[in-house]
């Protein structure tokens, strides 16, 4: 045993001391505690030399800096690579200035809208003037997405070309609230006590905890919330005022697989069901994670779609009573599975707004 | 890291900033200049991403390079220890200064709260080479060149380091015997 004559430097200066210390596993508790019974005479040592380590593991740590502070570093650092130069400093640091103009911004912009003229599109730019906390900003000017992860665990996958900013201290007071300019999809944590806000140009998404992809770039004509699951409810910013402090947000309530479409123009808000549904969660799938029908009665066969997309299914019972279908559709995506059903039972099916609507004459 | 992909990028940054920082404040005191200093650092790791040497401990280069960027970018006063980078190194000291012998009388000592602090009383160089040694993991002719000195002067600083320590040591061992039960 080459430790029993070691002294303090020696245990110190070796690798597998160090990392016993530093990153203690079972093996290495193992070794080291058996050692000291075996080796009672090099406590002293071992605990010299235990205690430096921790020592100075303390102070390396009592000089770290906060998560801001990284995360504001590391946003200057994207901003220098992006623009090609450095950005003076002093301008992040003098926020009575900002204050002041964000102030000044925010009054003419009221000014307008009570003046009963036409209320100018809502933009990125002026939403993250109106707030009245310091912002961090992640922009993705790469061609692929990238994953932002906020303080609450959140995630956002920014799109290229897109940006948001958010509170440098997010996760305190009652809401998390993220501007978007751009593209993004959120996987947001639960937590009902501080509701998580998306301003998007003139939508507003809320919620408490789920999956959702907004679609807000500046110049498009529409803005679009998809829901992936969970539940939201989206709003007209302009709205807001008149629901502030309700629990609901007014507008649209959107559950999984269903989207919310802004026509900035005209500022019609439209429900309907995603392009692509998808299965809403693990718990939604038929039992065996497949979808396979064999002399399956329609209205079973329905209903299992109906679960596992989280999808109203309209349909007649009684023409439909029937009806049998046979066929595996695990690989189908849920406008071919109800193309090859509806074929089979001589039905037709119509999307309707958030609902799927199965017409037939039945069968014999 | 070397195909350029922002993923590895941000990974990179978020495993090494806080022990970056942490290093940095030691140097100069001043976390905006610690800030600058690894704000230049990594736009100057995207800009040459493609020449990084894989073979070399990226920790090795990270903390090499924020040393000297420090350097650059500060008047030799505000450095902690700037003082002893001038010094040849058999004039630096290895008994502790009067103020430190002062701190560890044994009456104070017993308050674990000042041992909090015994490793401070190290001269700033030889605190530095005790972190990069002890903490980091790096190796000597890694540290001699992180401090541009000699492999030879680079454990000779951590082993005054430990002589003070051990002196040190016969003060604290009780109090930290009885911190540690």
């Amino acid at each position: 045993m080459k430790y029993k004559d070691f002294n303090t430097s020696e245990f110190v200066e070796d690798p597998d001391f160090r990392k016993w210390v530093q990153k203690p596993d079972e093996m290495s508790n193992l070794f080291w505690n058996g050692f000291l019974q075996s080796h009672p005479h090099k406590f002293r040592e071992i605990s010299n030399a235990k205690n430096l380590l921790l020592e100075i593991e303390k102070q390396v740590r009592s000089d770290f800096s906060t998560r801001s502070n990284e995360d504001l570093v590391f946003q200057r650092i994207q901003q220098e690579i992006a623009v090609g130069r450095k950005q003076p400093v002093y301008l992040l640091r003098s926020w009575p200035v900002w204050a002041a103009a964000a102030s000044i911004i925010f009054v003419i912009g009221f000014w307008f809208m009570n003046r009963g003229e036409v209320s100018p599109l809502l933009s990125y730019e002026g939403n993250i003037r109106q707030a009245e906390i310091p912002l961090s900003e992640k922009v993705n000017d790469t061609n692929k997405p990238i994953l932002v992860t906020l303080q609450d665990g959140s995630s956002v996958f920014l799109k290229p070309k897109s940006k948001i900013s958010y509170s440098s201290s997010f996760n305190s007071g009652n809401k998390r609230e993220v501007y978007l300019s751009g593209e993004a999809f959120f996987e947001v944590t639960k937590n009902p006590a501080r509701p998580f806000y998306v301003y998007a140009n003139e939508l507003v998404t809320k919620v408490l905890g789920t999956s959702f992809n907004v679609q807000a770039f500046e110049n498009d004509k529409n803005v679009t919330v998809k829901v992936s699951t969970g539940r939201v409810s989206v709003a007209l910013a302009s709205d807001i005022e008149k629901t502030e402090g309700s629990d609901q947000l007014g507008g649209v309530v959107l559950l999984a697989n269903q989207q919310a479409v802004l026509s900035r123009l005209d500022v019609k808000l439209v429900k309907s069901l995603i392009e692509d549904p998808g299965l809403i969660g693990p718990d939604h799938k038929p039992v065996d994670g497949r979808f396979v029908f064999g002399a399956t009665p329609a209205a079973e066969v329905f209903q299992v779609l109906e679960n596992a997309y989280g999808i109203d299914i309209e349909f007649d019972n009684t023409s439909f009573a029937n009806c049998q279908f046979t066929a595996n559709l695990t690989e189908e995506s849920l406008y071919e599975k109800l193309d090859i059903i509806c074929k089979s039972i001589e039905a037709t099916y119509k999307v309707y707004d958030s609902q799927i609507v199965i017409n037939g004459k039945g069968c014999n | 890291m070397r195909a350029g992909s922002t993923f590895a990028f941000e990974e990179i940054y978020r495993r090494y900033f806080q022990v970056l920082f942490s290093y940095g404040k030691r140097i100069t005191g001043d976390e905006e200049i610690v800030n600058d200093a690894i704000q230049d650092l990594f736009v100057n790791i995207w800009r040459t991403r493609t020449s990084l040497n894989q073979a070399q401990s990226v920790k090795f280069y990270l903390f090499r390079s924020l040393r000297r960027e420090i350097h650059k970018s500060s008047k030799p006063g505000n450095l902690h220890g700037e003082d002893w980078e001038t010094v040849s190194e058999e004039f630096l000291p290895t008994q502790l200064s009067p103020e430190a012998t002062f701190a560890i009388n044994e009456e104070v000592l017993i308050k674990t709260e000042q041992l909090n602090n015994w490793l401070s009383l190290l001269p700033p160089r030889q605190n530095e080479a005790l972190v990069l040694r002890f903490y980091h993991n790096l190796d000597y002719p890694q540290i001699a060149s992180i401090l541009s000195i000699k492999e030879q002067t680079a454990r000779n600083l951590v082993q005054k380091a430990l002589l003070i320590l051990k002196k040190l040591a016969i003060y604290v061992a009780f109090a930290v015997f009885q911190f540690q039960l």
